[in-house]
């Protein structure tokens, strides 16, 4: 059996590798993300070298205008966008249209749903912040860490297409978890190949963990990102939102569980919400 | 009399339902619109575009032995769900919760 699963292992600096090989993010996007909590960062600054990138200027305009945002029509420039989002929001928006834009539908696995991949991170991106507002902690950084957290498995998809066939097969065949699948076939999962694209992306250690972590939560500090993450993808699965029929509800840590310590209706608000707003903002990220 | 969405299993779509939203193939085109009633046809030639599954609109069960029945497959897709998650307490409210939220009336 040993044998059989061999070819399929990966070491980690073959994929560190082809990680480093990736797009980097735009200098832009680097720049806000570093000036999280810099409070007297130049907006006018930041604008004019957003406006630059005219490609992530549509992407993030069709997003704030969304209703999503509940702003329809009313942002028309980057400009904008920091009066009514604010530098935090333009931050949230701008790292996710230049993390999507980073890989193309195309030359993926052939066993890999595009559409299905980026529809699960929206769904966990909007929970993670339904959870995140409840809880009074950071909605952007919420967002982020949910929409991109199982951004390895796209890695994977796009420099080991083989290996992740392989994956999917065996999920198939053995009925079980996918990141279980990834494990035993390659010996690393999406979480670790996401933490190491996140840390060449330069993103905050707290979004890095939350992304590396969301399958091993019960290690993470009481306050992290990490729980909310676990959580909400707990919750998207159970509401099979992206997967449909192929959905499959992973066993839910009681840390994180008792971390994020919401009562019945909070959760069932949550549902609601989420399901609502899914509809919404699919299509913008994606197209 | 109301109608609600629900994802059925190819097999049991009857001919004649109406999608609820629009059927995407796996590379995101649009296969057929919302709105779409399906044909015996139509059933057969997604059958073998490898369609598994549609959103249709279904009756909003009045009567209590199609309740009973609508609740008994909610339960079984919860079950299906959640076969992997374990017997922890998370998960076992978690369920209860989704249960709750889709039947509306807890059984």
């Amino acid at each position: 059996m040993t044998n059989a699963l061999e070819p399929w292992r990966l070491d980690l600096d073959t994929l560190i590798r082809q990680v480093d090989s990736l797009p980097a993010l735009p200098a832009v996007v680097v720049e806000l993300i570093e000036s999280v909590d810099d409070e007297d960062a130049d907006a006018d600054l930041l604008a004019s070298k957003i406006s630059r990138d005219q490609a992530l200027v549509a992407r993030m305009l069709r997003v704030a205008n969304s209703s999503f945002y509940g702003l329809q029509g009313k942002v028309t420039s980057i400009h904008d966008a920091i009066v009514v989002l604010g530098l935090r929001g333009v931050r949230t928006l701008a790292t996710a249209a230049a993390a999507t834009a980073c890989f193309s539908s195309r030359g993926l696995a052939g066993s890999f749903d595009y559409r299905a991949f980026w529809a699960h991170g929206i769904s966990v991106a909007l929970c993670a912040r339904a959870i995140a507002r409840r809880l009074r902690v950071s909605e952007e950084n919420a967002f982020t860490a949910g929409l991109l957290h199982d951004i390895g498995r796209l890695v994977l998809a796009a420099r080991f297409p083989r290996h992740f066939d392989a994956v999917v097969e065996h999920r198939r065949r053995e009925d079980c978890l996918l990141v279980d699948a990834e494990v035993a076939l390659l010996g690393i999962d999406h979480a670790r190949i996401g933490r190491a694209l996140t840390e060449r992306w330069h993103f905050s250690p707290l979004i890095s963990a939350a992304i590396a972590g969301h399958h091993q939560s019960e290690q993470a500090e009481l306050r992290s990102l990490t729980h909310l993450v676990h959580v909400a993808d707990g919750i998207v699965h159970a509401l099979a939102l992206s997967g449909g029929r192929h959905d499959i509800v992973p066993p839910i840590s009681p840390v994180s569980w008792n971390a994020v310590n919401l009562d019945r209706e909070d959760f069932l608000e949550i549902f609601a919400e989420v399901e609502v707003q899914f509809e919404d903002v699919c299509d913008l990220l994606i197209s | 009399m109301s109608f609600s969405a629900r994802e059925m299993a190819l097999d049991s779509v009857p001919p004649g339902s109406v999608l609820a939203a629009e059927l995407r193939d796996a590379q995101g085109a649009v296969l057929l619109p919302k709105g779409a009633s399906v044909t015996e046809a139509t059933l057969l030639s997604l059958r073998r575009r490898g369609i598994e599954a549609l959103v249709v609109l279904v009756e909003q069960a009045d009567d209590p032995e199609r309740e009973a029945a609508s609740r008994q497959e909610i339960e079984q897709q919860l079950r299906h769900l959640f076969r992997l998650a374990g017997d922890e307490a998370p998960a076992r409210q978690l369920l209860q919760m989704i249960r709750e939220y889709r039947g509306r009336r807890p059984a």
